[in-house]
């Protein structure tokens, strides 16, 4: 009897130890199973799904690049050869491909004789600079946008410190017909002093003619600039006679439109 | 009288064979799914290179195709730098008409201006000779009076000789906006 109760103890025990194995065993799949899963998901997963991230990435930012020099392209091609070729000789009118010193010279020389003035002195320099040197970040920026090469254009300036005599609302005039018409031009250190006689004035100024050489062989990646025309009208001043000046593609015209 | 001799599969067999089945099945699954979200990975790496590829093809094409443009491009090139340049300077430039007939429609009739200076950074400086004290004063109360145009004005000089005639000199900043819209200048 004795026996047979540690017999059917003894079963008890291996079944209970067969459950709780089988249990173990099941636990530890289970384990197996979430943490080959999590092996996985780090190396193998997580670096595919970064990496076509990046792909994607790399892929919108050409699509944007594509976009941009579809609309480059379209608006290039599509620009009316015959309104570009005006607008250039437009744009040449106001800022030349080149002024020569001479050629500055006599213009500011010439027409002030047509103003009645006296030319008291004249003095000019040339300078020569890039234009992406010349000019401010913010349009440096406009300029060149994410360029890395761009053609390099020259944006020249003629320059120089002139003196004339003549009554003050000759000068005045010849200022004005100087810097209405729109050009490339500015003045600075403008000052008129009254003469021996009260009609008799001389003015000294400072003036700066600018010219910009046609750029060629521009990059094809080069960012789209806008054409502001805008910029191709003369300045208009109301009760004025004096009609802006023809300039041609070298040089201020010495024989302006009184 | 026929005897069954195959093994008579107890509840307790049928259970562990289901449970076996079971998890035979969670690892098929799970292994599928190992496999399912991989291909799902693989092809849609797949298709973004290949969406890249299109981008890269697209891009050389039109790099191409703008570059063929030749002078064309050149050419627009030349008038949107020469516009730019243009625009730039316009900003820049004054009419200095508009600086002289401020001057006199101020000044005339009360003062005589001997000197106008005036640079592009609008920086005024005025000599003016008047023949009393009061009309030199009165001249500059009106240039004071007129803030939006004239700023920062300051007596720079100030002489009286023995007959009471006044000679004076006012700094002064215009602000050249102000003064074109005043004078219906459009830039």
């Amino acid at each position: 009897m004795e026996s047979q109760n540690n017999a059917v103890r003894t079963l008890d025990y291996v079944n209970r130890n067969k459950t709780g194995g089988k249990a173990y065993l099941q636990g530890m799949v289970a384990l197996s199973i979430v943490l080959v899963s999590a092996l996985v998901a780090v190396f193998v997963y997580v670096p595919y799904v970064a990496k076509t991230k990046e792909i994607a990435k790399k892929r919108t930012s050409l699509e944007q690049e594509v976009q941009t020099l579809q609309k480059k392209y379209d608006t290039i091609s599509g620009y009316n050869r015959s309104d570009l070729a005006d607008e250039l000789k437009s744009a040449r009118y106001f800022i030349p491909d080149e002024i020569r010193v001479a050629q500055l010279a006599t213009f500011i020389n010439v027409n002030a004789k047509l103003f009645n003035l006296q030319v008291a002195r004249l003095g000019i320099n040339e300078d020569r600079s890039e234009i992406k040197q010349s000019l401010g970040d913010a349009e440096k920026v406009k300029l060149l946008g994410e360029a890395k090469e761009v053609a390099s254009v020259f944006l020249g300036r003629v320059e120089g410190p002139f003196s004339f005599t003549g009554t003050r609302d000759d000068i005045y005039k010849f200022l004005d017909f100087l810097v209405m018409g729109g050009f490339a031009t500015n003045f600075d250190q403008v000052s008129l002093t009254t003469g021996e006689t009260d009609t008799t004035w001389s003015v000294t100024f400072f003036t700066s003619y600018y010219y910009l050489q046609p750029v060629t062989k521009v990059n094809a990646a080069t960012p789209l600039l806008e054409i502001d025309k805008s910029a191709l009208k003369p300045i208009t001043v109301n009760n004025n006679n004096i009609v802006p000046t023809p300039i041609d593609n070298a040089s201020p015209s010495p024989t302006p439109t009184l | 009288m026929s005897v069954n001799l195959l093994p008579q599969a107890t509840v307790k067999d049928v259970k562990k064979a289901d449970s076996s089945l079971r998890g035979m099945v969670v690892l098929f699954v799970w292994l599928g799914l190992l496999v399912v979200v991989f291909v799902f990975l693989f092809f849609n790496e797949s298709l973004e290179k290949g969406k890249l590829r299109d981008a890269e093809s697209q891009k050389t094409t039109l790099l191409s195709q703008i570059t063929d443009l030749g002078t064309t491009q050149d050419e627009y090139y030349t008038l949107a730098y020469k516009t730019l340049v243009l625009s730039r300077i316009k900003t820049d430039q004054y009419v200095p008409s508009t600086i002289g007939n401020y001057v006199k429609e101020k000044i005339e009739g009360t003062g005589k201006v001997q000197q106008y200076y005036f640079d592009a950074k609008g920086v005024v400086r005025l000599q003016i000779e008047t023949t009393s004290y009061y009309t030199a004063v009165k001249i500059w109360h009106e240039l004071l009076k007129d803030k939006t145009v004239m700023s920062e004005l300051n007596l720079t000089s100030f002489s009286q000789d023995a007959k009471g005639k006044v000679s004076f000199q006012l700094t002064g900043t215009l602000n050249l906006a102000e003064l074109y819209i005043e004078h219906g200048i459009t830039k």
